[in-house]
């Protein structure tokens, strides 16, 4: 099942995430949601993004709480917050059952996009370990100096705050670094290239694609 | 002192990383941890730190049980630098970097500035408490690593590979400021690759093997047996080297082998 081309991960992702705009219903964005949470379960990358899954699930409570204080309705607080949650997992799905290698070999092959801005979305992606390793870093040494994570939310946004400048000039350092590299190898934007990765659809990915994209439609018109 | 016992730990329950060691660490010692790439060095000091919990075994300090101990207890206690000085600066200033640790173990505003002013002094940044951390060479960054762990007061210092990366200049003053904590009655935990410094500096050492401790006597014990140490993947010290091309028997460090060396040539004489 995780077997799809890179393609057909990344239009899955925009069909859920158009539905989910497109769908004015809690009750059926809340079964989208449950559909991407058993999905994420099989693929068997849960201890790989569980904590990121939990926190998002905070925040979108957090987003839920606001709109209500805010005098939103149930209904559509509700339906912001399924919305935000379903569009996030459905990219961090993607994201973590594909290699990033792919993706960028996908974006450049098949959606025609200039490598330079393709690569670019990749060494995104391939910071966010990198930055979310730095910040478990500071963690640890601040609790080595006597730090204890209060139970406190806006303490620990507090304690979070401090950290985010230096953070900033390392990520900074880090791109600065990477790009001298990059030249360094001859990176070019004029240079042709080849992938190794492989991105050619499949049989079963035109018949998932089709199937998802006749269900969502079916899912917008009724909903 | 520092008592470890059957401690093992493993990555998700399989891959071993530590098996079964049994340590004693003494009041005022130097303690080197040596040992290949990979061998459980650095994860044998975040578990007496307790940023790792090990999977079963036994720790003590003193008489107090610090098996589950978390790193905010043992702050008090032991003062932790990590490898990398670019990877534990988060302050805006060098002044709040070092007033972290007294200030989160809830020292007064006076103390807090009595312990920062000492631990400036000691490790020589004095004059800097207004300069932005990340601004400051690797040397001064470990040096202000040092001095961060030292304003908690503790009783015993880990230094994790304290001179990668460092100038010969930098890497002297760690070594003398780590010999003079020391002189003071401090306890250091070093974990380092460089036998001329474990020659040098230790009074004792540890070596691991792929999560196994191979070995735990006095860097004279160690260095005379150099089938032992190359089988642990460990080189000779500078010193020991020459001192057995010129049969002067086993000579730890450059001073030692100089004073042989005068030794046998007024003998001569």
């Amino acid at each position: 099942m995780f077997n799809f081309a890179a393609l057909t991960k990344i239009i899955l992702a925009l069909i859920i995430s158009l539905c989910s705009i497109l769908i004015n219903d809690s009750n059926v964005l809340f079964g989208l949601l449950m559909i991407e949470l058993i999905v994420m379960i099989s693929s068997g990358k849960i201890n790989k993004i569980g904590k990121a899954v939990v926190m998002l699930g905070i925040f979108s409570l957090l987003l839920y709480g606001i709109q209500l204080l805010c005098g939103s309705s149930v209904e559509i607080s509700l339906i912001s917050a399924l919305r935000m949650v379903i569009m996030s997992f459905s990219v961090m799905l993607m994201l973590a059952t594909t290699k990033t290698q792919q993706i960028t070999a996908a974006l450049v092959k098949q959606c025609y996009m200039p490598y330079s801005y393709a690569f670019m979305v990749t060494a995104v992606l391939r910071f966010v370990p990198d930055i979310l390793a730095e910040s478990q870093a500071i963690r640890e040494v601040q609790a080595c100096r006597g730090y204890r994570e209060s139970a406190n939310p806006f303490k620990r946004l507090m304690e979070y705050m401090i950290i985010i400048k230096p953070m900033v000039f390392r990520a900074i350092e880090r791109s600065e670094h990477m790009a001298i590299s990059l030249e360094m190898r001859g990176f070019s934007r004029t240079n042709k290239r080849t992938f190794m990765a492989e991105t050619k659809l499949q049989g079963i990915d035109y018949s998932v694609l089709l199937v998802a994209t006749l269900s969502s439609a079916m899912l917008v018109s009724l909903f | 002192m520092l008592k470890l016992k059957d401690i093992n730990y493993s990555y998700n329950k399989k891959d071993k990383v530590l098996d079964c060691i049994t340590l004693e660490i003494h009041e005022g010692e130097i303690v080197a941890i040596a040992g290949r790439n990979g061998s459980g060095k650095t994860t044998l000091t975040r578990i007496i730190m307790g940023i790792m919990n090990a999977d079963n075994g036994f720790m003590q300090l003193d008489d107090n049980d610090i098996t589950k101990a978390i790193p905010a207890d043992m702050a008090k206690y032991i003062g932790y630098v990590f490898q990398n000085p670019d990877r534990q600066l988060f302050a805006s200033s060098v002044f709040e970097e070092v007033a972290y640790a007294p200030k989160k173990l809830g020292f007064n505003g006076k103390e807090v500035d009595a312990s920062v002013k000492k631990a400036l002094d000691a490790t020589g940044l004095t004059g800097l408490e207004q300069h932005s951390p990340q601004m400051l060479s690797r040397g001064l960054k470990q040096r202000l690593a040092i001095a961060s762990a030292l304003a908690a007061k503790p009783r015993i210092l880990i230094l994790d590979e304290p001179t990668t990366g460092q100038d010969c200049r930098e890497r002297t003053i760690l070594l003398r400021l780590m010999r003079k904590f020391n002189l003071e009655g401090m306890t250091i935990i070093l974990v380092t690759h460089d036998m001329d410094i474990i020659a040098e500096h230790a009074h004792k050492v540890v070596v691991l093997e792929k999560g196994l401790l191979k070995f735990n006597g006095t860097p004279l014990e160690l260095f005379s047996n150099e089938a032992l140490t190359l089988k642990l993947g460990l080189e000779l010290p500078e010193a020991v080297h020459v001192g057995e091309e010129y049969n002067l028997g086993i000579c730890l460090t450059p001073r030692e082998l100089y004073k042989k060396l005068e030794e046998r040539n007024h003998s001569h004489v």
